[in-house]
């Protein structure tokens, strides 16, 4: 018996550009997750603090794919990087979605509102929006309590340094692939 | 041919190139650093009043509140939250969190605490304990031996 395929339901072949992002935003996510979990197995450098390497991927992400392959990246690499941490639905893994979730709004809303900006003040401005972001989640349904806020400004202060090195990192990346390119 | 582009020296000098930043990203982290820096002034003006306390809270309820002890007194706060006790000491060293029922075991970790604005949180077991006031004002009391009208 043979089957025969009417031509009408064949759904289109995807364009070859397509296929190619989805590739890159597919090793960016894998990238993200490795640097997530990596960091999960550094050291802390202090309660509350993070490096926040994986935000050079959502950077990136948003310099080669635009702003929904970014936004997508940030909640996809919290949810899949917490299932190998063993911390999903946990407070933390709220928290972190919560900073993940504010960092790519604020960098994507930068980004359209100013196309020129550079990727080491976007990373600044997303570092103290993501440290910001997750103080707000922690108050609102944790703690309760504004007083947690007195931890905020020194964690602020490391964000910066943080952001810095992290869009440092970004802007040196985004410059070889693009020459290449 | 060598390829110059990617020789490790050639690599290290872009990568320097990039930290150094613009004079846009300068300016940027200059004003970050002064908000942040101003924040932080209003934040210890507000926290620096009275003597140094311990405030146990439980979400919006404030538990406990005791003055850090001078002596060598020590205070155990059991503290109930969402998944259990957590065992809060107060004592001259400051505040800690002798234990806790949460995993994760951040509060444990953290140690003791006494300088004004310190603060340590179980996230899970939604508790904080937070020291305000400071040792200055120790030497600022006021002390009358009589009040006349």
């Amino acid at each position: 018996m043979t089957t025969t395929i009417k031509k009408s339901n064949i759904p289109p072949r995807p364009s070859l550009a397509s296929l190619e992002d989805k590739a890159i935003w597919l090793s960016f996510l894998l990238l993200a997750i490795g640097l997530h979990v990596f960091e999960a197995t550094l050291p802390s450098l202090g309660p509350w603090f993070k490096l926040g390497l994986a935000n050079i991927m959502t950077l990136l992400a948003l310099m080669f794919l635009g702003a929904r392959a970014a936004f997508m990246l940030a909640i996809a690499r919290v949810i899949v990087g917490s299932i190998f941490i063993g911390t999903l639905f946990t407070p933390t893994f709220f928290i972190s979605l919560a900073g993940a979730l504010t960092a790519a709004t604020v960098l994507v809303g930068l980004y359209k509102a100013f196309p020129r900006i550079s990727l080491i003040s976007l990373s600044l401005f997303a570092a103290i929006a993501h440290m910001s972001g997750q103080f707000i989640t922690v108050e609102t349904w944790f703690i309760q309590q504004p007083a947690i806020y007195y931890l905020l400004p020194p964690l602020l202060l490391l964000s910066c340094v943080s952001g810095w090195i992290n869009g440092a990192i970004a802007s040196y990346i985004w410059q070889r692939l693009h020459r290449k390119c | 041919m060598i390829d110059t582009d990617n020789h490790p020296k050639a690599n290290l000098a872009s990568f320097r190139q990039c930290l150094k930043g613009t004079w846009m990203d300068r300016f940027v982290l200059l004003l970050l650093l002064l908000s942040i820096v101003f924040l932080w002034f209003q934040i210890n003006q507000n926290l620096s009043q009275g003597l140094p306390t311990a405030y146990i809270y439980h979400g919006k309820q404030l538990l406990a509140s005791y003055p850090l002890p001078m002596d060598d007194k020590v205070i155990h706060v059991p503290a109930k939250g969402e998944i259990g006790i957590s065992d809060i000491e107060i004592s001259k060293l400051g505040v800690r969190f002798v234990s806790s029922p949460c995993l994760t075991h951040h509060c444990t970790l953290a140690g003791s605490k006494k300088y004004t604005g310190s603060v340590i949180a179980c996230v899970p077991n939604h508790i904080m304990a937070v020291i305000r006031g400071s040792d200055a004002n120790n030497d600022k009391k006021v002390h009358f031996d009589a009040i006349s009208e």
